[in-house]
């Protein structure tokens, strides 16, 4: 018995890890994605953008990406929120 | 299979210099004399009926008119058709709203003309030895062809980016396994490498096509920009500045063609400046008396023409 929750504490412990050393990763990543989606669909919000003959081709395959920067619009007002969120534990 | 691409101001003659380099090359070798203008005049220069179908209209010549409407749509169609595959079921997109918009928006006739001279490239890859282009009036005629070069360095840019994301997602599955992503009931599979990512294989397509009409555009041996002009200062300058964005391009340039000459004191000058700043010979062909429309006039008009002048050789 107390084998076993020693063991799950341990296993608690590794997913803990993990968690947190992707953490920094997946926000740069989501950090990214927002900017690819902006880029191809920034002619119309008036920035610089690609051909929207490209736009178009590649639009069918960036659900996640959009999805992404649909979640950061609907967040721009609380980045702070999502930055400091990575310090907490 | 070679290209000329006949440039010039609205008016200046353009599409009688590209019938009548057409039918000199015919002579000698399969040729098509194709217009991308869409306030067509090739069939009305030529004497005959012409369609987006190319119809043979004298021994060794084929000609064709793009209908650009068509074109535009047919563009605009299939990207509807790919949205709605991915994201028809998400109505929160409005993509006829979003479709209706681009439609409008700048730059849609360009793609669309480069789309449609691709396709002509392809087709008569191997059954014609010479395609005329008779073109829009110069400034869309820049944009179209400014646009491989500048679909190129998005593409590239894209790319990098596009790798940046594979491989963070690829760094995250490693620890965290496969990742899925759900978006109102439907999933999709996060790809992390290149082979499987959609936007990748995409951009990996696009450019290389483009990468191929910007080598043929820039390539000596297989194309030459023939430019006209009428003897006066406002075409000059306009055919200047044509002239300074087709050298930004590495865009080959045959000699000038100087359409609608009368002999006038003030011609020659413009001429002489022509030549000089353009550092190239000027071809003269006179005004006509009678208007020429027909295909004893555009013989008439060749016969002033030496199409060695324009043929691209390496």
């Amino acid at each position: 018995m107390r084998l076993q929750s020693f063991w799950g504490v341990l296993k608690g412990f590794g997913s803990g890890l993990r968690y947190q050393s992707t953490e920094y990763l997946e926000y740069e990543l989501r950090e990214i994605e927002n900017i690819f989606s902006l880029l191809l669909v920034g002619s119309f919000i008036g920035i610089p953008s690609p051909p929207s003959n490209i736009s178009i081709r590649v639009l069918p395959y960036l659900a996640r990406e959009m999805y992404v920067m649909g979640r950061k619009a609907g967040e721009m007002d609380d980045i702070s929120g999502e930055v400091f969120g990575l310090f907490i534990d | 299979m070679k290209t000329i691409f006949v440039i010039g101001k609205g008016g200046v003659g353009k599409t009688t210099c590209a019938a009548a380099a057409a039918l000199l090359s015919s002579r000698k070798q399969r040729t098509l004399v194709v217009s991308l203008d869409p306030a067509h005049n090739l069939g009305d220069v030529l004497g005959v009926p012409l369609s987006g179908r190319a119809q043979e209209v004298a021994a060794g010549l084929w000609a064709g008119e793009v209908d650009m409407e068509a074109a535009i749509s047919s563009y605009l169609e299939e990207s509807a058709r790919k949205l709605k595959d991915m994201y028809g079921y998400l109505k929160a997109l409005n993509i006829e709203g979003y479709l209706d918009t681009i439609r409008l928006s700048p730059g849609i006739e360009e793609y669309a003309t480069l789309e449609a001279v691709e396709e002509i490239l392809a087709e008569g890859d191997e059954r014609y030895e010479l395609i005329v282009f008779d073109t829009p009036p110069t400034g869309l005629t820049l944009r179209v062809l400014a646009l491989p070069k500048v679909s190129l360095l998005w593409g590239d840019r894209l790319m990098r980016l596009r790798r940046e994301i594979l491989n963070k997602r690829a760094a995250v599955e490693k620890i965290h396994g496969e990742r899925r992503f759900v978006l109102d009931g439907k999933e999709f599979s996060l790809s992390t490498t290149e082979e499987k990512d959609g936007v990748m294989q995409e951009l990996l397509r696009y450019t290389e096509r483009v990468r191929r009409v910007n080598e043929l555009q820039t390539d000596p041996a297989r194309t030459t920009v023939m430019p006209v002009m009428n003897p006066d200062r406002l075409s000059l300058f306009e055919t200047a500045r044509a002239f300074a964005t087709l050298e930004k391009l590495n865009m080959p340039v045959g000699a000038l063609v100087v359409n609608k000459c009368t002999g006038k004191k003030e011609e020659a000058e413009v001429i002489a400046r022509a030549e000089a700043e353009l550092q190239r010979p000027a071809r003269k062909i006179p005004l006509l008396e009678v208007e020429p429309v027909g295909m004893d006039a555009v013989e008439q008009v060749s016969s002033c023409l030496d199409l060695e002048e324009w043929l691209p050789h390496g």
